[in-house]
C-alpha cells in the first residue's frame, strides 16, 4: 500500500504539473493565435522529439550537481514529478490548442467579444469549460503512463530509491525472482497498478460527463 | 446625427498560404478584400438592412461594426454608448455549459443598474422558470430567445443582427420576426439586419442596402427598392426570388455565379453577368451616386 | 405511377422505446410528375425519401407499408438487388454537392463510372454520354472541365454535376433532398428551373424534398405537407398554396413573408413541432392549432377529402 502512495503520488502529481502547464500554453496558443501560436508549438514540437527519460536525466542532472549529490534523495521524487510533467504538457497544449481554435470561432465567444469581456476572461471562463473534456480523458490516461515511466526512471537508477518503494519499483524487482516462485512479488504490484490505472480512468469518465450540463 | 456612420470602410484579409509555402512555392501573398469602401449612416430608431449572396461581405461588415475586426482602411463612428449582436446559428451562439441565467446576465456586469434576468426572459416570450436550464433544452426557436435575451440585457442602443432567422424554420422564423418587430417598437431599438432573404428584408427593414462583392450597389428605402428596383443585381436578385403567388409571370434566366472574391473583375464586379454591361462598365469602377453604383443607371441606359 | 408508397411507416428503436419517424403515409408520383414535399425540420421528410430508397441509417426500419417502383415492390428486395435497382433506376441528389462527389476524382471519371457500371456502353460512348449530360446540365464548356476535380468548382456548378450523375443511367425516379438549400438565391433559380426542365423532358418521377414553399410553388405539380411524420394534406400546388385546407398548412403559408408585406406581422403558429417521443394523442398537431375541437384531442385523422386536395384534419368530415 506504501508503494500505491508513492506512485499515485508522482502520477497526480506530474499529470497536474503537466495539464496545467499544457492547458495554459495550448489555450494561449489556440486564441491568441500567430506568433506566439508558431512559438509554443515549435517548442512542442522539439520536446516532443526528446524522449521523457532523456529530459529526466536532465532534470536530474542538473539537479544533482545543483544541490549535490547527498541531498539528491530529498528531491528526488519533485525531481521525477517535474521530469514527468514536463515529458507530458505537449499532448496537452496540442489537444487544448486545436479545440480552442474550433471555440473560439463559434457565436458564443465572439457574443462575449460584442459584449465586452476581456480575452482572459474569455478564455477561463468561455474557452475553458468547452475544451476540458478530452483534457481529462488524456489525463487519466496519462496518469497511467506516468507510474510507468516513473518505474523506467527508477529502474535507470534517476527514480525512487529502493528504501521508498513504489509500485513501478516493487514490479521491476519482482520482475528477476518471477521465475524463482517469488511471483507474488511482482504480480500483486502488478494487479494494483491495473486497478489503480481502472479507476482513475472509469474517474476520469465520470467527471467528464459529470461537468457536461448535455448529461445531466 | 446619425448614430452610425460608415466612412469609406474597407476591410482585407490576409489568405495566403503560410509564409514557408509562398517561398518554397513563390507564390505572392494573396489579399482578399472583402468590404470595400463601404458608407452608410443609421439613424436611431430604424432598421437598415443588408443584403446580398455569399461572400458579398455583409457579415464582415456587421463584425466590423461590432469590433470584431479592425477596419483596414476608414472610419466607424458610432454614437450610442452600447451594441449588441444576434448570430445566426442558435446552436453555436450560447455557451453549453452556461445556465441561461448567467448566459442573459453576462452583458450587465458592464452596467451599473443591473436588471433582474427575469425581466428579459418575459420580453422575449419565455418563461421565469428557464433561467435555471441550459442551452441544449431548448429549442432553436427558443435559444434564438435566449440570444435576443441576452442582447437586450446589455440595454443597447444599437442591435446588430447577423442572419439571425435564417437556420430557423418558416414558422418559427415567423415568430423570431414578430418578436423582434415588437420589441422595437416597443424599446426603439435600431437594428443593422444582415440577411440573404429578401423576403424577410423587405418585411422588416426601413432602408436597405444591396451588396455584391464587398460593395453596396444600391441603397434605398425598402419600399422602393423593391417596387423599383435600378441596379441591374438588385434586379437580378427580386426575378430571383420564387414566386409564391404563382401568377406565372416569366422569370429572366439569371447567368452565371458570383466571380470568386481573390481575383475580383475589373470595372464594375458586377459586368460579367450584366445584360447592360458595355465597354466602360469592364474598365471603370462606378461610383455611388444617389443611392446607385452603375454606369447604365447614370447613363440613362436602364 | 412510377412510384407507389403505401402505409410507410419508418421506426427507430431506442433505449425508451420505439420512436416512429414516419407514421403510415402513402402517395404516388406519375412519370414526368414532380411532388413536392414539404415540412419543417423534423417532420420526416428527409426519413421517407431515405426509406423509399432503403438507405436508413440503422437502428431505423420500414416498420410497415409497400414501396412499389414501376409496379415492382422494392421495400422487401435482397440489399444486393435492391443495390442494382437504385443505380439502375433512381437518381439522388443530396443538399451537400460537395459531399455527394468523390475529391479524389475528376468529375469526368466519375460520370463515365457511372455509365458504365449501369448501362451497356463502350467506353468511349460513356464519355460521349457524359458530355452530353454535362453540357444538359448547363455546364459551360464541358470538354474544358472533363478533368477537372470536384473543388475546382463553385457550389452552383458542383450541384449541377450531382444533377448529371443523378441522371447518368436513366432513372425512372429522381430523389432531391434539398437540392437547392445550400445556394444562393440566384443558383437557386437556376437549378430549379433545371431539374423542372430534365424531370419534364424524360417524363422520370421526381420527388423533391424541401423546406421551402417557393421552391416547391415554382417546380412541383403536387405536394405533400408532412408534421410530426405524417402527411397532414396533400393536392395540386396551386390549391395547396392558395387554398390551404389544414390549419397547419395555413398558419404555415401565413408565416412564409414575401415581398411587399412591408412591416406587417406574420401570422404565427405558436409553440413548435413535437418532438418523436411526445407526440399528443388525437390530431398531431391540436395543441398548436387555432381550429382546434374536442374530436381533434380524441380521434386522429387520416387523410379526408378536402376541395381538391385531401387534408387529414376534422374540419373536412363528411359528418
Amino acid at each position: 500500500m506504501h508503494g500505491a502512495r508513492i506512485s499515485l503520488g508522482i502520477g497526480l502529481a506530474s499529470v497536474a504539473f503537466a495539464m496545467v502547464l499544457g492547458v495554459t500554453l495550448g489555450l494561449a496558443a489556440g486564441y491568441f493565435g500567430g506568433r506566439l501560436d508558431a512559438l509554443i508549438m515549435r517548442i512542442a514540437d522539439v520536446q516532443l522529439s526528446f524522449p521523457a527519460i532523456l529530459i529526466a536525466l536532465l532534470i536530474d542532472g542538473v539537479a544533482r550537481v545543483a544541490l549535490g549529490g547527498e541531498r539528491h534523495e530529498e528531491i528526488v521524487i519533485p525531481v521525477l514529478v517535474l521530469s514527468i510533467g514536463f515529458a507530458g504538457w505537449v499532448q496537452y497544449a496540442r489537444t487544448v490548442r486545436g479545440s480552442t481554435m474550433v471555440e473560439k470561432e463559434k457565436e458564443y465567444v465572439q457574443a462575449a467579444r460584442v459584449i465586452g469581456r476581456r480575452p482572459l476572461a474569455i478564455m477561463l471562463s468561455h474557452v475553458l469549460p468547452n475544451v476540458m473534456g478530452p483534457v481529462l480523458v488524456i489525463a487519466t490516461i496519462h496518469i497511467a503512463t506516468a507510474i510507468i515511466t516513473e518505474a523506467t526512471l527508477s529502474f535507470l537508477g534517476v527514480g525512487v530509491p529502493a528504501t521508498q518503494p513504489s509500485l513501478g519499483t516493487l514490479i521491476r524487482v519482482g520482475n528477476e525472482f518471477l521465475l524463482s516462485g517469488e511471483w507474488w512479488i511482482t504480480v500483486f504490484p502488478g494487479v494494483a497498478l491495473v486497478v489503480l490505472v481502472l479507476s482513475v480512468n472509469l474517474l476520469g469518465d465520470w467527471l467528464r460527463d459529470a461537468l457536461n450540463p448535455k448529461l445531466r | 446625427m446619425p448614430l452610425l456612420k460608415l466612412e469609406s470602410v474597407s476591410r482585407d484579409f490576409d489568405v495566403s498560404r503560410p509564409w514557408l509555402n509562398r517561398v518554397i512555392e513563390r507564390e505572392p501573398r494573396r489579399i482578399l478584400r472583402a468590404v470595400d469602401r463601404v458608407s452608410f449612416e443609421l439613424q436611431t430608431g430604424e432598421t437598415l438592412a443588408l443584403v446580398g449572396e455569399s461572400g458579398c461581405g455583409k457579415s464582415t461588415v456587421a463584425r466590423l461594426i461590432a469590433s470584431l475586426y479592425a477596419p483596414t482602411e476608414g472610419r466607424i463612428e458610432f454614437h450610442g454608448r452600447r451594441l449588441q449582436m444576434i448570430f445566426q446559428d442558435p446552436y453555436a451562439s450560447l455557451n453549453p455549459r452556461w445556465r441561461v441565467r448567467n448566459i442573459i446576465a453576462e452583458p450587465m456586469q458592464f452596467l451599473t443598474e443591473k436588471k433582474p434576468v427575469e425581466i428579459f426572459l418575459l420580453q422575449v416570450g419565455l418563461s421565469p422558470d428557464d433561467a435555471e436550464r441550459y442551452p441544449h433544452e431548448f429549442s432553436g426557436g427558443q435559444r434564438q430567445r435566449i440570444s435576443i435575451a441576452r442582447a437586450l440585457a446589455g440595454e443597447p442602443d444599437l442591435l446588430i443582427c447577423d442572419e439571425p432567422t435564417s437556420a430557423l424554420d418558416v414558422s418559427v422564423q415567423a415568430q423570431i420576426l414578430n418578436l423582434m418587430a415588437e420589441l422595437q417598437q416597443r424599446l426603439r431599438l435600431t437594428y443593422l439586419f444582415i440577411s440573404h432573404n429578401l423576403a424577410v428584408v423587405s418585411l422588416i427593414a426601413d432602408r436597405v442596402g444591396v451588396m455584391y462583392l464587398g460593395r453596396i450597389v444600391e441603397l434605398a428605402g425598402a419600399a422602393e427598392l423593391f417596387s423599383r428596383p435600378r441596379h441591374p443585381y438588385t434586379r437580378m436578385l427580386l426575378d430571383a426570388v420564387p414566386d409564391l403567388g404563382m401568377s406565372g409571370k416569366p422569370r429572366t434566366p439569371v447567368g452565371g455565379e458570383v466571380p470568386n472574391p481573390l481575383a475580383p473583375p475589373s470595372g464594375c464586379a458586377f459586368h460579367p453577368r450584366c445584360p447592360y454591361a458595355n465597354p466602360r462598365c469592364e474598365l471603370e469602377i462606378p461610383r455611388f451616386r444617389n443611392g446607385v453604383a452603375c454606369h447604365a443607371v447614370e447613363e440613362g441606359r436602364v | 405511377m412510377i412510384l407507389e408508397v403505401q402505409g410507410l411507416t419508418v421506426q427507430f428503436p431506442t433505449r425508451r422505446g420505439v420512436l416512429t419517424a414516419v407514421d403510415a403515409i402513402s402517395f404516388a408520383i406519375a412519370p414526368g410528375e414532380v411532388l413536392g414535399v414539404v415540412g419543417e425540420s423534423g417532420a420526416g421528410k428527409s426519413i421517407t425519401g431515405l426509406a423509399v430508397i432503403r438507405l436508413l441509417e440503422p437502428p431505423g426500419r420500414i416498420a410497415a407499408g409497400q414501396v412499389r417502383l414501376e409496379g415492382r415492390r422494392i421495400d422487401t428486395l435482397p440489399h444486393e438487388e435492391m443495390r442494382r435497382v437504385r443505380g439502375r433506376k433512381i437518381g439522388v441528389i443530396f443538399q451537400d454537392p460537395l459531399t455527394s462527389l468523390n475529391p479524389l476524382y475528376t468529375i469526368g471519371q466519375q460520370l463515365e463510372e457511372t455509365i458504365l457500371t449501369h448501362l451497356d456502353l463502350s467506353p468511349r460512348a460513356a464519355r460521349e454520354r457524359a458530355l452530353s449530360l454535362l453540357k444538359e446540365v448547363g455546364m459551360p464548356a464541358p470538354e474544358a472541365r472533363y478533368n477537372n476535380y470536384p473543388h475546382h468548382f463553385s457550389g452552383g456548378m458542383r450541384q449541377r454535376v450531382v444533377i448529371a450523375l443523378a441522371l447518368a443511367a436513366e432513372p425512372r425516379l429522381l430523389i432531391a433532398d434539398e437540392p437547392t438549400t445550400a445556394l444562393d438565391v440566384s443558383i437557386q433559380a437556376q437549378i430549379i428551373t433545371l431539374l423542372k426542365r430534365l424531370a419534364a423532358g424524360r417524363g422520370a418521377a421526381v420527388m423533391l424534398i424541401t423546406h421551402d414553399m417557393g421552391v416547391i410553388a415554382e417546380t412541383a405539380q403536387r405536394v405533400a405537407v408532412m408534421y410530426a411524420g405524417r402527411i397532414v394534406e396533400i393536392g395540386p400546388v396551386r390549391e395547396v398554396i392558395h387554398a390551404p385546407r389544414h390549419p397547419y398548412t395555413a398558419g404555415l403559408m401565413g408565416s412564409i413573408p414575401r415581398i411587399g408585406t412591408r412591416k406587417a406581422r406574420l401570422l404565427q403558429i405558436d409553440g413548435a413541432m413535437p418532438r418523436l417521443n411526445a407526440i399528443p394523442p388525437g390530431c398531431a398537431f391540436n395543441p398548436r392549432c387555432p381550429r382546434r375541437f374536442e374530436r381533434c384531442t380524441r380521434e386522429r385523422p387520416e387523410l379526408m377529402s378536402a376541395g381538391a386536395s385531401r387534408a387529414a384534419c376534422w374540419l373536412h368530415a363528411a359528418t
